[in-house]
This record gives C-alpha cells, structure tokens and sequence, in this order.
C-alpha cells in the first residue's frame, strides 16, 4: 500500500493549505492577544500617568491654600479666637498637604524632590512664623526666603508633571 | 495624663494644648519648650517611662516636635529614648517626624 504523501501529490497539497489556516490562524490570535495586552498596559499607564498628574495639581492648589493660610496669621486679627482659628487652619491644612505627599512618594519616588521641597518650605514657615510674633509682618528677608522655598515647591511640581509626561 | 505604675501616658491634645506652638516659651504659647519641661522630664526624672500619645492634637510645627524630643535627648543623653515611646496610630507620619529629630539628637549628641 502506497502513503498518501508518495501516491498523490494532492492531499500534501490540502494537507499543507490546512496547516498553514491553523498557523495563520494561530499567528493572528498571539497578535491579537499581544496586541490586546499592549493596549491594556498602555491604558493602565496612561491611566497611572494621569491618576499622579491630578495628585500633583491638587497638591499644588492645596500648597497655595497653606500658603494664603500661612500669610493670614500676619494679619491683624479682631479677636484671639480668630487668630487661634488661623493658626487651627494653617496646621491642619500643611499636615494634609505632607501626607498626601508621602503617600504619593510611597507609590511614585519622583516625586520624592516635590516631598524634599515640601519639607523646606515647611521647616521655612515654622521658623518665620514663631521669630516673628504673630499680628506683625514678618521682614522682608523672611518674606524673600519664604517665597523661594515656595516657588521651589511649585518648581518640583512641574517638573515631576513633565517627567511623567515624557514617560 | 494617666500615671500607672512606672508609666505615664500623655495624650498632647488633650492634656497639653490641642494646637501646641513653637519651639521656644518666649515665642508662643504651647510651646516644645514648655511641654517637654512639665511633661516629659518630670516622670522621666522620677525614672518613668512615658508614652506620648500624638494623634489628637490638630497638627504640630516642625520645631515643637524637634524641641519636645529632640530636647530630651539632648537633656538626659541617647539612652532615655528606651522610655519615651511616641504614638501615632491614626496619623502614623507624626511619629516618624518625632523619631526622626529623637535619631537626629542621637547622631549630633556625641
């Protein structure tokens, strides 16, 4: 008895047509899954870059928030209470703002420098804020270093939000 | 503040000031100065171990921690930090401040 393969050309034919559906077939499913998981990493990091990008801009507003909550306590204030409630809003406010950046730092380390600067600014408002008695100004030079180190902060920001940007 | 056996527990918002100040008496009230003077060194002296308790006050300036813990070091020497244990459960980034000035006291003591 003669195989098919030395008898008649035909069914090698049928044979290696069928074959090559399968291959094919299989081909465009690994593609298609590679695609699929390409897609899938890429909204997820896309999703993650954008997740980060809005935590640092609602850092960044809250930071400001400190900040005009900061500059309050130098204002002349009608009653103690008032003051109290100033200096209740200013602790209050900047602890928020440092955990949430450790918190980001914790799941992001770029954005360690934005934590650094953070902690700057606020060992600079401490130092300000208790030389100078509260309801006078504080000098000129405190007012300087205080908008440096604030300026930092904004800096920091920025360039976390274009690093994530290029990734 | 509760005192029990050899332990004394204090809750700083509740038993010194719920917004503590800043470092030194002479720039504000509830000051670091203050709180480490009539709480901690007390029963630290008396050979207590105290436990401070963070969580309730509303927020802390970095110079108040650095003076209250940071100041018992430098008063009573590396070794007291076995009997000064800070507690922050639901605002556990205080303690890690407060242990940070303990350790930086420790490192600049000698």
């Amino acid at each position: 008895m003669q195989s098919p393969a030395t008898s008649d050309c035909s069914w090698c034919l049928t044979d290696w047509v069928a074959v090559a559906g399968v291959v094919s077939q299989a081909a465009v499913a690994v593609v298609a899954a590679y695609l699929a998981y390409r897609a899938n990493t890429i909204s997820k990091e896309s999703a993650f870059v954008e997740a980060i990008v809005a935590e640092l801009l609602a850092i960044r507003n809250q930071a400001q928030s400190v900040s005009v909550a900061y500059h309050r306590m130098f204002d002349p204030f009608p009653t103690r209470q008032d003051k109290e409630d100033a200096y209740r809003s200013w602790l209050s406010q900047r602890e928020a703002v440092g955990d949430r950046l450790s918190a980001l730092a914790e799941s992001f380390p770029e954005a360690m420098p934005v934590k650094r600067s953070w902690g700057d600014l606020d060992e600079c408002e401490d130092s300000h804020l208790f030389s100078a008695d509260f309801g006078r100004n504080p000098a000129k030079m405190a007012k300087a270093a205080y908008r440096r180190a604030f300026d930092r902060v904004v800096d920091t920001i920025s360039d976390c939000m274009k690093a994530l940007r290029r990734r | 503040m509760t005192d029990a056996y050899n332990e004394v527990h204090i809750d700083v918002g509740r038993d010194f000031a719920p917004t503590p100040g800043g470092r030194y008496r002479r720039q504000s009230k509830w000051s670091g100065e203050e709180f480490r003077e009539t709480f901690l060194e007390p029963p630290l002296r008396e050979g207590k171990t105290v436990v401070v308790d963070l969580d309730s006050a509303v927020g802390f300036s970095t110079s108040f921690l650095e003076e209250a813990f940071g100041g018992v070091i430098r008063k009573f020497g590396p070794d007291i930090k076995g009997r000064m244990l800070i507690v922050a459960n639901a605002r556990p980034r205080r303690k890690r401040q407060a242990m940070e000035y303990v350790d930086r006291a420790i490192a600049g003591y000698e």
